[in-house]
């Protein structure tokens, strides 16, 4: 072998790629050949350099930014799913998981359990569509009920202002089990609704709300609340539950949304829709 | 429970199991951030092309088909996509995104943070390269693809692909060691 054909060969030579006899003629080559075993040993450290080198990680920050897309991606999924079931939207945005006939409610709860990472939320379950996704759903299941033991109202109330946005989904939802809520639990689920940074906290609180509309107060702070909230999937989730309830205390807000020009268009073809079922 | 495959993921993701992605997140968002971080020497940069190639992997999950390859071709044919996307956006030079005129402490600055001297310096003789060969480079050495990987993600022959990678390393072999 002359100079050129081993250099040829040299990479996988050095890679371990080539069969025992052509590796041996190279070896034979580099032994007795300076310049080739230079290039050799040089190559050798540069392959191996950039094989090893795995210094260099990502911030926090590249996962944290990677979460809030996905949310935000889901919400809009969920609101999609939302408009198009009461045939406001003409076509689904996107292909979605097919939901059935699960409730509204439930629907944004499937994507808030998703959003949460696996953090069981025993509304999104007992409402949740069979998507296939069995094995993952018993699991949350049994993540449910483990909770539903350990926590009391108490730990709900403590929870409710913890730090993680998981754990703040998990406070909420779980007064959505409790039989009867007293209304310091009400007032700090109206508190989640009305002034919780995350989105997906505020739509949870939203959930466990739902199932005490029809209590008066509960209901009264409902229509209030309709006022104040700025993000489309919320607004369009309580627009929707005030309709279903015949709440006509709700008409006047809903006509706010229709004519604030900040309204999203979609938005105010819900409040449009539900403002004929009033 | 067996961990299931990159492709059966990205089908449930395909079907709306939106959150899925974080799975194939978890599995390949460092590499693809040092992909990136290899070829712009720019920390930020590379933090915010990671985050823009998933979002993409959202937006353009209905164009996936397993049929056509592994998820990792798929992902790595749309890294290199928002790669030469931001190389135009930035326009910077097309042949090479570190403009030519950074002194070799322009670049050391960049990389604070390096221990080891020995990478540090081939961070630098490879940001001098020409970005195709500084990309076949780290496709094949630094992210460790096969050559038949690479010859799917970039559509040409394996026996091309391994004539680049070598002229590729006889030009990184001459910068690096020119002046030692
Ligand atoms: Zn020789």
């Amino acid at each position: 072998m002359n100079c050129k054909e081993v250099q040829a060969a040299m990479i996988e030579y050095l890679d371990g790629a080539l069969h025992p006899p052509a590796a041996a003629q190279i070896k034979a080559h580099i032994d007795a050949c300076s310049e080739c075993r230079r290039e050799a040993e040089e190559l050798q450290v540069l392959l191996t350099a950039m094989k090893n080198n795995n210094q260099e990680m990502p911030s926090p920050a590249l996962r944290e930014n990677f979460n809030t897309m996905l949310q935000s991606e889901l919400n809009m999924e969920a609101m999609a799913n939302i408009l198009q079931d009461r045939g406001i939207a003409e076509k689904p945005r996107a292909r979605v998981v097919p939901l059935s006939k699960a409730a509204i409610a439930g629907r944004v709860a499937a994507a808030i359990i998703l959003v949460a990472g696996g953090v069981a939320i025993g509304m999104a379950i007992r409402s949740a569509p069979d998507t296939g996704n069995t094995a993952e759903i018993a699991k949350l299941r049994t993540e449910v009920n483990k909770m539903e033991k350990e926590m009391k109202e108490k730990d709900m109330l403590s929870l409710i202002d913890d730090e993680s946005a998981s754990q703040r989904i998990k406070a909420v939802s779980y007064a959505e089990q409790m039989a009867n809520p007293d209304q310091q639990v009400i007032d700090a689920l109206f508190n989640s609704l009305n002034h919780d940074k995350n989105v997906n906290v505020r739509l949870a609180a939203l959930y466990s709300l739902s199932r005490f509309a029809d209590r008066r107060p509960v209901r009264d702070s409902l229509v209030s609340s309709l006022g104040i909230q700025t993000e489309p999937i919320i607004q369009v989730v309580l627009i929707n539950l005030l309709a279903e309830k015949r709440e006509t205390k709700a008409i006047a807000p809903i006509k706010e949304i229709i004519i604030n020009k900040k309204t999203l268009k979609e938005v105010k073809d819900a409040a449009q829709k539900g403002l004929k079922e009033l | 429970m067996p961990e299931l495959s990159d492709e059966k993921i990205m089908l449930l993701v395909k079907e709306g199991h939106l959150s899925e992605l974080t799975v194939l997140f978890d599995r390949y968002h460092v590499a693809l951030y040092r992909f990136f971080f290899h070829l712009t020497v720019d920390r930020a940069a590379s933090e915010d092309l990671t985050q823009n190639l998933f979002y993409r992997v959202i937006r353009y999950r209905q164009s996936y088909e397993p049929s056509q390859g592994s998820f990792r071709s798929w992902i790595y044919r749309m890294a290199r996509n928002v790669h030469f996307d931001f190389c135009k956006q930035e326009q910077k030079t097309p042949g090479r995104l570190t403009d030519p005129a950074e002194t070799e402490d322009q670049i050391a600055d960049r990389l604070t943070g390096y221990t080891e001297e020995q990478y540090l310096r081939l961070e630098e003789v490879l940001a001098r390269l020409p970005v195709e060969q500084r990309e076949i480079l780290v496709l094949s050495r630094y992210q460790g693809l096969k050559y038949e990987e690479i010859s799917r993600i970039k559509d040409i022959s394996v026996a091309a692909i391994k004539v680049q990678v070598y002229r590729a390393l006889k030009q990184l072999r001459t910068l690096y060691f020119k002046q030692q």
